[in-house]
């Protein structure tokens, strides 16, 4: 999610880069275009200026060349040189700046045609003015009277100048394109950036909506996790109380149980009965201390022996006891058999061992009789 | 011409204290800007560098006007302008030997124009704007429009055309012998070729 709102972010911010950078280019290029369109017209301008001066120049030293040739006045003849001077400049500027136009240019040497032919007559009159040669003067002036030069040069001079002004209008229109293009393209790209932005904002608002909702929910998970752990553990608590008492209890009722077996052990051992724990094949296993009395052998001597080691049947101390080995593989009891042990009669009751249903063993008890009293002879 | 407050080049005004301060260290013989010269001696000064003769018009005035004056009524009124300090510069500096040149450019705008006189050796134009200042050579390009772009930086103008002339005091006629359009390509200047290998 979040690799992914980091992804848009970043596609928008390079989109919106891209955005600038292709406004930027083109309001550069539009500028430059337009440094261009304002060269040109500034050379239109400087064209009309041009012909202007041309017309203004020519007049000035036509009047100044006829105030000299009136009145002879020094000032009047550098006047009237420093007019065609600036003329003969101005000629050369127009030419200058209109021999990229052909047409133009050849309209402007005729005007320059005409403009040095005025002033090779200045220079004429000016010099018939310095010979001082009235007749001379008067027929050079006299004759240039009727001249239409400079309304000509004026009216062809105009002619260009209308033109110039009509490729001002059209290079005017250009600019104005240009300054329009310019407008549109960063305003344009000022709104697209706008709307990027938005987006980006709508974006970033709608990730934290996204992230705050996901930091609720992991709360309220956890709420629900705390309480789960809170039950568990109150579960836990009280099972392993339960688990305490029942192992006290189980603590109690064990050494209950050892204690009777105890008490069972010294019942078994104090009693004066001779009491033997056998084998299905009658080996003893365990017998209580009246055995060791009676016999007089120690426990290591009896343990593991067979039965008949110290029980006899009477008159038949080396037959079997076979009827104790039959009575436990039948599983049934035995009482008050007469048996003799260690030289004395006992009555042997036998019980058997069961461990569930299965006879693994059994218990004999045997009780020593006393002798018969002695008989009074 | 145009008037140089108005129109001051961009050097600091501290610049100009330390011109003043200094100008009189590095003039040729005994001319000084304070001093009244005049022509013949401007072009006798021996060994008279283009740096050493701005500096002796820091004092000099500057008064506009349509023609160009005579050099004795500029040095003796010690007033004018930028044409006729370019163009007795042009005239001084070609008799001490160096490769001179006037340029005219006209702005835009108004019929108004800026001359100066560019110096070969030095690759640098005087203009009788810096007259003033510590550093009043500026450095440029040989060709006609990198002159002229120069001057109308200076301004802070464009320029329309600008042209090398010539001025004869005898005959006070001026030459137009190159004209450059701002607006033609520069490889289709007048003067292109003209400089080639030596800038």
């Amino acid at each position: 999610m979040k690799d992914i709102t980091l992804s848009r972010i970043l596609a928008f911010f390079g989109a919106i880069f891209t955005v600038v950078v292709a406004v930027s280019v083109v309001a550069v290029v539009n500028i430059n275009r337009a440094g261009a369109s304002r060269d040109w017209v500034n050379q239109t301008y400087a064209t009309i200026s041009a012909f202007e001066d041309i017309l203004a120049s020519a007049r000035a030293g036509d009047t100044d060349t006829r105030m000299f040739a009136l009145s002879g006045d020094a000032r009047d003849l550098t006047a009237a040189r420093e007019a065609f001077g600036a003329m003969e400049e101005h000629l050369q500027i127009a030419e200058a700046l209109t021999r990229n136009s052909p047409a133009v240019q050849a309209a402007v040497s005729d005007v320059a045609v005409l403009a040095r032919q005025r002033a090779e007559f200045a220079e004429t009159v000016w010099q018939a003015r310095r010979e001082n040669q009235p007749g001379r003067l008067s027929s050079l002036l006299a004759d240039d009277a009727g001249s239409t030069t400079i309304s000509t040069i004026k009216r062809r001079l105009e002619k260009l100048r209308d033109d110039q002004f009509a490729l001002l209008r059209e290079r005017e229109q250009v600019a104005y394109r240009q300054a329009q293009t310019t407008r549109w393209v960063v305003g344009a790209g000022v709104v697209g950036n706008l709307i990027l932005f938005s987006a980006v904002g709508w974006l970033i608002r709608d990730d934290l909506r996204t992230r705050r909702r996901a930091a609720l929910a992991l709360e309220e998970a956890n709420a629900r996790l705390e309480e789960k752990v809170w039950i568990r553990t109150a579960d836990l608590t009280e099972a392993n109380r339960r688990l305490s008492a029942e192992n006290l209890e189980r603590k109690w009722a064990a050494q209950s149980q050892e204690h009777q077996l105890r008490y069972n052990q010294a019942i078994v051992q104090s009693v004066n009965d001779l009491v033997f724990v056998l084998t299905r094949t009658l080996a003893i296993t365990r017998l209580n201390p009246a055995v060791l009395r009676a016999t007089g052998l120690d426990e290591t001597a009896l343990l593991s022996q067979p039965l008949a080691r110290v029980v006899s049947l009477p008159g038949a101390p080396d037959q079997p006891l076979s009827a104790l080995t039959r009575a436990l593989a039948e599983g049934r009891d035995l009482h008050d058999v007469q048996v003799v042990i260690a030289g004395c009669n006992a009555r042997l009751n036998l019980f058997p061992l069961r461990d569930r249903d299965k006879v693994v063993g059994g218990i004999a008890i045997a009780q020593i009789e006393p002798p018969p009293p002695p008989t009074r002879s | 011409m145009l008037p140089s407050p108005m129109f001051a080049p961009r050097l600091s005004r501290l610049a100009c204290l330390a011109g003043s301060l200094l100008l009189p260290l590095g003039l040729a013989g005994k001319l000084t800007p304070t001093s009244r010269f005049t022509l013949q001696e401007l072009e006798r000064a021996p060994g008279l560098k283009p740096k050493e003769f701005a500096d002796l018009f820091a004092n000099f005035r500057f008064e506009g006007s349509p023609v160009i004056r005579p050099p004795e009524q500029f040095l003796g009124e010690r007033r004018g302008d930028c044409d006729d300090y370019s163009v007795l510069a042009d005239l001084v500096l070609a008799k001490h030997g160096y490769q001179t040149r006037c340029i005219q450019v006209k702005f835009a705008g108004d019929n108004v124009g800026h001359a100066v006189c560019y110096v070969t050796e030095n690759k640098a134009y005087l203009d009788f704007n810096n007259r003033r200042y510590f550093v009043n050579l500026e450095r440029s390009g040989q060709s006609i429009r990198q002159i002229a772009k120069k001057i109308a930086a200076s301004f802070e103008l464009d320029w329309t055309t600008a042209a090398e002339f010539t001025y004869s005091y005898e005959t006070m006629r001026k030459k137009l012998t190159f004209v450059v359009v701002k607006t033609d390509p520069p490889e289709k200047d007048p003067d292109r070729g003209r400089y080639e290998g030596s800038n």
